[in-house]
């Protein structure tokens, strides 16, 4: 096996807001080589770095909006995100707990800062990842995943060194819980300083990591907090070693689908038609219906 | 979101030669507004015409009680101004308003209008834009007048169907005359008619 190189080290961008309540800085789709197609199955990566959200009875979010054609795996590391959805489905995603949910056919969905938790406010970090799905699945039914901290595979690394948090794929035949449509790595290395863990995925496989917490030695290169690693498509293993205490790094690895794509917005579709077709869907109410929250 | 540049736009609409080019864009200024910012306000006098190349803007009146009245729309590609200003030399009675974050190509009315003299591609399409804005404003004053509240959003989100998806349900409600309460109220009818005859594409 041959080492997966580093193609580059990405310092985030200055952060915008989405709707008001979260404050990202985004890495997919940018600059080459974080592209869509670049990092395909992986369209779309916006980082809530920590921010304090002050105590309210008017917590911030993003609300109503329509998605159809992939898949937002939202993972709440500080504080919680409440959120509903034209199916019915709504719920709480607490601190350290993911949501997978499948957009699919088309879903009108609404995320704020959960009630209770921005009553009392604190420190406030996420992450959102659009997974885009292959042709095939893109018109099929919505779903939901609710993925707890709990719920994660656990690979607990020798030495002391952490753990391994599996969302999605396997780390030394540990499996995640979540179902993907294509094959899909999503992890985070929980490490204490100087602890150290090996990955390995195919070199074809789309391969960038975060550092979500601390600071980290990958392949030997330095990498601060905030900042992502982008890897080139030669060679599977890596390495991450703390460098700093309690520090978190979220990994994700996927097989490219290799499909057309066409996107505006919050739909993600093959062909230009299919948009105009999403657009057309949306202002007809063929996506359902969900009540503003504003 | 995308971008709409207004070179481009001149490239492909009108063959100006380098100077006439050189000159407009001497007199252009290109500034960028975050979300919520004016781009004019009430009382101001305005004498430039705006292209929007990133962004989506507003154009809207209040009235004594303080309600809102939106008058337009436009987003990247599209050419906003306020007539009153840039035709009569009039303070404005709208605000113009900035509802994401926004580049836009500010240009001379004088620099226009020397172009629309020398130019007779230029000037064709100047005139066509006014006369399609004439046919748009006719058009919105008919469905007000005549047409009931679901049919005006149908008409709304074919001819702009993007703009639901960048603009809050509020403004959508006010630019179709009616509350937000209403327009909820025909999005929530519409999903029940049509959520289950979704078409797959």
């Amino acid at each position: 096996m041959k080492t997966k190189q580093i193609a580059f080290v990405m310092a985030p961008r200055p952060a915008h807001w989405v709707g008001d309540g979260f404050f990202v800085h985004n890495f997919i789709p940018s600059m080459e080589g974080l592209s869509m197609q670049d990092m395909d199955p992986f369209i779309m990566l916006d980082y809530n770095a920590p921010r304090q959200v002050v105590p309210t009875d008017m917590p911030g979010g993003v609300d109503v909006h329509p998605h159809r054609g992939f898949e937002t795996v939202t993972i709440a590391y500080e504080g919680e995100v409440e959120h509903a959805d034209s199916g019915g489905n709504g719920g709480v995603i607490g601190r350290g707990d993911v949501q997978w949910m499948t957009a699919a056919g088309g879903v009108l969905h609404r995320e704020f800062h959960a009630t209770e938790w921005a009553k009392k406010g604190g420190t406030f970090q996420m992450v959102q990842l659009w997974v885009n799905l292959p042709a095939r699945d893109k018109m099929s039914a919505p779903a939901y995943q609710s993925i707890t901290n709990a719920d994660m595979g656990r690979y607990l690394l020798p030495d002391g060194a952490g753990l391994i948090e599996v969302i999605a794929g396997e780390y030394r035949a540990t499996q995640g819980p979540a179902k993907t449509h294509t094959p899909i790595a999503l992890m985070n290395a929980r490490l204490n300083e100087g602890g150290k863990a090996g990955f390995s995925f195919p070199a074809a496989y789309n391969t960038a990591l975060l550092v979500v917490r601390g600071r980290a030695r990958v392949n030997g290169r330095n990498v601060e907090t905030d900042h992502l690693v982008k890897f080139t498509n030669e060679g599977e293993d890596f390495s991450i070693e703390a460098t700093a205490p309690d520090t978190v790094v979220l990994v994700m690895s996927g097989e490219p689908l290799r499909e057309p794509i066409a996107a505006y917005g919050p739909f993600v579709m093959n062909t230009k038609q299919e948009l105009l077709q999403a657009f057309e869907d949306f202002n007809q109410g063929r996506f359902g219906y969900l009540e503003s929250k504003r | 979101m995308n971008e709409f540049i207004f070179d481009d736009y001149l490239r492909s609409n009108v063959l100006l030669d380098a100077e006439q080019r050189d000159i407009l864009f001497r007199h252009s200024l290109v500034r960028e507004f975050r979300r919520g910012e004016f781009l004019l306000r009430e009382g101001e006098t305005c004498a430039h015409r705006f292209f929007i190349e990133r962004g989506a803007v507003r154009e809207y009146s209040i009235d004594p009680k303080g309600r809102e009245h939106l008058l337009l729309f436009a987003v990247e590609g599209w050419f906003l101004m306020n007539v009153e200003g840039v035709f009569f030399g009039k303070p404005s009675s709208y605000f113009i308003q900035a509802i994401e974050a926004t580049r836009i190509v500010l240009l001379d009315e004088r620099q226009v209008c020397r172009l629309t003299r020398e130019d007779k591609v230029f000037e064709e399409l100047n005139r066509n834009l006014l006369y399609e804005h004439i046919r748009m404003l006719q058009a919105r004053i008919t469905l007000l007048q005549a047409a009931s509240a679901e049919e005006r959003y149908l008409d709304f989100v074919q001819a702009f169907p993007e703009i639901p998806l960048r603009v809050p349900q509020a403004m959508i409600a006010s630019y179709l005359g009616i509350t937000p309460e209403s327009l909820s109220r025909i999005r929530s009818d519409l999903a029940r008619r049509n959520a289950c005859t979704r078409r797959s594409s």
